[in-house]
């Protein structure tokens, strides 16, 4: 009986991976395909379709890892700065302004978009406009990540004994505090990376022809062009993403052991 | 030698919810004295403590230090030295990175801080320990450099907030010795925090008894332990009977024995009056003031405490290890009238 219901259940876990890989396999095998048709590769394979996203959205992908690398910057340090300003108070306020900090996960992209067209209009433009709307919406994550990590240690006591040593409040920050949460804000700043990279409901209403990021650029790609451009196009957004992700996976899994070693 | 190096007039701490934390208190501290803030938890000591400190702001009073307020300086401006009960070291930091912090803020050169830290490292036997990091290092050799870390600034005071109190029962006595010496060596102006009793008498020069954030009683080890000012103090610190009596023209009546009253004390006619006699003070005697049952024996080591019972009354008496009192005994005790403490 025990064996009858693992088999079921790593069969089930066999065939939801299954389900999950296969369509990527496919995406894969068909940005190489000449046509990706009932025969797949009846006609070869070719690089054409790389090729050609490079020509078509080259601009796209610089113009998406500058963003995304802005969103960082800007969020390692609001995001950081207002987790360290709330870890040292507590009270209904704080409760309250931390959920309405979180907000922005809960509201549809549509919404926030929206908001933000009506109020920074002249920001559009410029591209700015993204800008903003993607540390908005990946602030909850910075914020939160180191948010939770200064909530376990008993950091208010490292600050405090610095004070006492005569450490000024920036110096406490700079040289106590951040070195102490550098794995958080660095496991914070991957997610946000991989969130600004992969955002798409917001975007797709802030976005002008002249400035698209990856996944606009590729919901155009995939509905105006060929669908092996597309694949292509999804590759190389995998390519970006992936290495992220496993490094992201390494540095939490890391960070737990320096917390535990800890004491 | 400045008898009013700390003058702390009328502070007060009550939080926003309405809670008071310290009534106004008034305290004086000489330099070069060991001072501990002695009490039950929540009894406002380390309020106190953290409110010098510049960690707790005040709600009035004031804190002198060599005749200089201090309460409206943040705490980095203070000069004090302050060590926490869980040590509080720089987790990325090493041993010698730690104790040199605060000397690397106040920008001195690379060979002072080089000469002090060492300095420190000797004091405090950690000399072996300089490259490790805070989570290499057990609880002692913790607290040995957070203390240094506290004295490398050359603080003008030294707070302790019960740096023992995580610490295994061994080690404990240990360190409480070894920080005893320190202090007597140093003579820096230290105020020191703690529930236990034993590591105040051990360490401190005077004690400050305090409950429900107010000062009861201050004094030496010896003139708290033998004449308490309240019954909260005889209660908490050492052992006591406690002891009902009735005045009864110039004897107090216990019940089971009667003893004169002090002539100081000025106690009415048939009014109760409550009395305290410690363990090791009651004493066994063949003329015998009045007898007891020994209803149990507690072997505790260095002494044996014997349980007993006189006309229903409970009487702890503390003797020499090899007594051969056992249960169901009778004997007869006296109680010596100079050592009994009125509340």
């Amino acid at each position: 009986m025990q064996l009858i219901g693992k088999i079921f259940l790593y069969g089930l876990i066999l065939l939801i991976s299954a389900f999950l890989i296969v369509p990527l396999i496919f995406t894969i095998l068909g940005s190489f395909s000449v046509y990706w048709g009932s025969t797949m590769f009846g006609e070869g394979w070719t690089l054409q379709w790389y090729r050609d996203v490079f020509h078509y959205y080259g601009d796209t992908i610089l113009f998406t890892l500058m963003i995304s690398s802005a969103t960082v910057v800007i969020n390692i340090f609001l995001g950081t700065i207002t987790a360290y300003r709330f870890s040292q108070s507590r009270g209904r306020f704080v409760n309250l302004m931390e959920e309405i900090l979180t907000l922005p996960v809960a509201v549809p992209g549509v919404a926030i978009a929206l908001a933000l067209i009506q109020t920074y209009a002249l920001f559009r433009e410029s591209g700015l406009l993204i800008l903003i709307g993607h540390v908005v919406v990946t602030f909850p994550l910075m914020f939160r990540t180191v948010l939770g990590t200064l909530r376990t240690k008993d950091f208010s006591s490292l600050d405090e004994s610095a004070a006492t040593l005569g450490a000024s409040p920036f110096y406490r920050f700079r040289h106590v505090i951040l070195p102490s949460i550098k794995s958080a804000v660095l496991s914070g700043a991957m997610l946000v990376f991989l969130l600004s990279l992969g955002e798409f409901n917001m975007t797709f209403f802030l976005y002008t022809p002249l400035k698209v990021t990856l996944p606009v650029g590729l919901f155009e790609a995939y509905s105006s062009l060929r669908i092996e451009i597309g694949s292509a196009y999804t590759v190389i957004f995998l390519v970006i993403a992936i290495p992220m992700m496993f490094m992201l996976h390494k540095l939490n899994n890391s960070s737990a052991f320096s917390r535990g070693g800890g004491g | 030698m400045n008898k009013n190096f700390i003058t702390i007039k009328n502070a007060t701490k009550q939080y926003p919810d309405g809670t008071v934390a310290l009534k106004p208190i008034n305290l004086e501290v000489s330099e070069g004295e060991v001072l501990v803030l002695l009490g039950p938890s929540g009894c406002g000591k380390s309020t106190l403590l953290r409110m010098i400190a510049g960690l707790v702001k005040s709600s009035g009073g004031s804190v002198k230090v060599n005749g200089k307020e201090i309460l409206d300086l943040p705490p980095e401006k203070r000069g004090i030295g302050l060590v926490f009960q869980q040590y509080a070291l720089f987790p990325t930091m090493t041993v010698r990175e730690n104790i040199g912090f605060g000397l690397k803020i106040r920008k001195k050169s690379k060979q002072e801080i080089a000469d002090k830290v060492d300095e420190m490292l000797e004091m405090m036997n950690l000399q072996e320990l300089e490259e490790r990091r805070p989570n290499q290092l057990s609880g002692g050799q913790q607290q040995r450099v957070a203390i240094a870390r506290a004295l490398a600034i050359e603080p003008s005071i030294l707070l302790l907030d019960e740096p023992l109190t995580a610490l295994d029962a061994q080690l404990k006595e240990h360190l409480r010795i070894e920080l005893a010496l320190l202090f007597r060596r140093l003579k820096i102006t230290t105020i020191y925090v703690t529930h236990d009793q034993v590591e105040a008498m051990a360490i401190a020069d005077r004690i400050a008894i305090m409950d429900k954030g107010v000062i009861e009683q201050i004094g030496s080890a010896t003139e708290i332990y033998r004449s308490p000012s309240s019954s909260f103090v005889a209660r908490f610190i050492g052992q006591v009977n406690q002891l009902q009596g009735i005045v009864r023209g110039k004897n107090v009546d216990f019940g089971f024995y009667q003893v004169p009253i002090p002539l100081e004390k000025n106690i009415e006619e048939g009014s109760s009056c409550e009395a305290f006699i410690r363990p090791e003070d009651l004493y066994i005697s063949s003329e015998g003031g009045f007898s007891a049952v020994v209803s149990d024996v507690i072997f505790l080591g260095s002494r044996t405490r014997i349980l007993l019972e006189a006309k229903g009354n409970k009487l702890m008496l503390d003797l020499p290890n090899d007594t051969i009192l056992v249960e169901g005994n009778t004997v007869k005790l006296e109680i010596p009238t100079t050592k009994i403490i009125f509340a």
